[in-house]
């Protein structure tokens, strides 16, 4: 083998063991006390993680951890979306049909008709089963943490994220900065499993799905204005009723006590 | 795990034989293994591989089309973006941020709304244009760019084994 290809096989036995590494933990994982965050920080070492866990157990009750795979933001507001629709049955109904809606816009925004479809049917026919009630929770969390199911699902978040980001084109371009046209930054950053979302993607989920979001940002410079959490969209009047916790690299879902 | 690759591999095998592009078959090789294909690609017209058919292999990841596929030509051929061993080195095949090769970031990527037909369009692109940018092939990317006549002439003969013509008299 040449150099060349000595480097690739490497390097996929390299993913090939991060994958595995990041297979040990659930896709989705129980809700569990928020004292387990506290728990992760060192009172001594680690002092400011430590506080603001703390300071953010007084809000928060409840963690749902995701797995890091890259794809914890856009598993982590799906999940969210779910379950505000498994309590409520109008929001769940209003969510299929914004869900029905993006399949067309898909298609006029030029993405591959059948491909496209496909994930599109897919995931309303699943969708359809939550409003309909013909599942049960139990089965819903089953097929969250299957790989493949799940996954499936969650390229339709990112095709939405993407077709949303693609419809307002002239507002979002700008902000992409390495000379990139937005039709390929959407392709390689948001469309492709696997890639973590960026302020663009965060912007473009929550606008496509019409949920906001709240994140807390387990940093505490992340968030200056006077608080430690941003809403998105900043501008959005009520509180948020899907809240994540942001800490380097990852997202969490967390819950109000 | 795998009946949603399954069941968009006969998908897409549906869609290649009632609607196949120009100079491509592509099929699986055993109808009970949907995961393995074999492909034939007619060099395209007015270049050194025209007139060419190259047989190749695709093999599907059991996360497709989440993953991209592997493909690997299994007949001999010389060109600056295949390996050696017959192995298809373009950007579509790449899944993004898996960078082996350098590619410019405006190279099309995989993404699970790309398919079966749109690599093929690419390799036949490929072979039309090859990027001497970053060769899987050093000494194929060299001849390209360096001696094109004879980067031909070697173009000519593999046309010629995959149609089991004698070798030209040039």
């Amino acid at each position: 083998m040449t150099d060349a290809e000595n480097e690739i096989e490497l390097q996929d036995q390299q993913f090939k063991q991060i994958e595995n590494e990041q297979k040990m933990f659930p896709l989705v994982a129980d809700r569990l006390p928020f004292d387990l965050v506290i728990l992760d920080y060192d009172a001594e070492t680690s002092p400011d993680y430590y506080n603001k866990a703390k300071e953010l157990a007084n809000t928060y009750g409840e963690i749902r951890q995701i797995r890091g795979d890259g794809n914890c933001f856009y598993r982590a507001v799906f999940v969210g979306i779910l379950e505000v629709c498994m309590k409520n049955e109008e929001k769940a109904k209003q969510f299929l049909e914004t869900c029905l809606g993006w399949n067309d816009r898909l298609l006029k925004l030029g993405f591959p008709d059948w491909t496209t479809n496909d994930f599109c049917e897919v995931f309303t026919d699943w969708f359809k089963k939550v409003v309909n009630k013909e599942t049960t929770s139990e089965k819903i969390f089953d097929d969250l943490n299957d790989d493949s199911q799940s996954n499936y699902l969650i390229i339709f978040m990112r095709l939405i994220t993407s077709g949303y980001l693609k419809e307002h084109s002239e507002d979002y371009a700008p902000f992409i900065d390495d000379g990139r046209s937005l039709a390929d930054y959407c392709s390689t950053e948001i469309e492709a499993m696997w890639k973590d979302a960026d302020h663009l993607g965060i912007s473009g989920l929550v606008l496509a799905t019409g949920y906001n979001i709240r994140i807390e940002y387990m940093d505490r410079t992340a968030a200056p204005n006077g608080g430690w959490h941003y809403d998105i969209p900043a501008d959005c009047n009520e509180t948020p009723e899907i809240s994540l916790l942001y800490r380097p690299g990852h997202y969490d879902i967390i819950y109000h006590k | 795990m795998a009946g949603y690759a399954l069941k968009r591999l006969m998908t897409e095998y549906k869609e290649l034989t009632t609607r196949p592009p120009e100079g491509i078959i592509a099929a699986p090789i055993d109808e009970d293994n949907f995961f393995e294909w074999e492909c034939l690609i007619t060099g395209p017209d007015d270049t050194c591989f025209a007139n060419g058919v190259f047989p190749a292999r695709i093999v599907f990841p059991q996360d497709y089309p989440l993953s991209p596929p592997k493909m690997r030509f299994t007949c001999n051929i010389f060109h600056p973006n295949i390996y050696a061993d017959g192995r298809v080195c373009i950007s579509i095949l790449h899944a993004p941020g898996d960078d082996p090769t350098g590619y410019e970031s405006s190279n099309e990527r995989w993404s699970p709304v790309q398919s079966i037909e749109k690599i093929l369009l690419s390799v036949v692109s490929m072979l039309a244009e090859p990027n001497d940018e970053s060769p899987a092939n050093v000494s194929a990317a060299k001849m390209w760019r360096e001696d094109r006549q004879q980067f031909e002439k070697i173009a000519d003969s593999l046309v010629r084994k995959t149609l089991c013509l004698p070798a030209s008299e040039l």
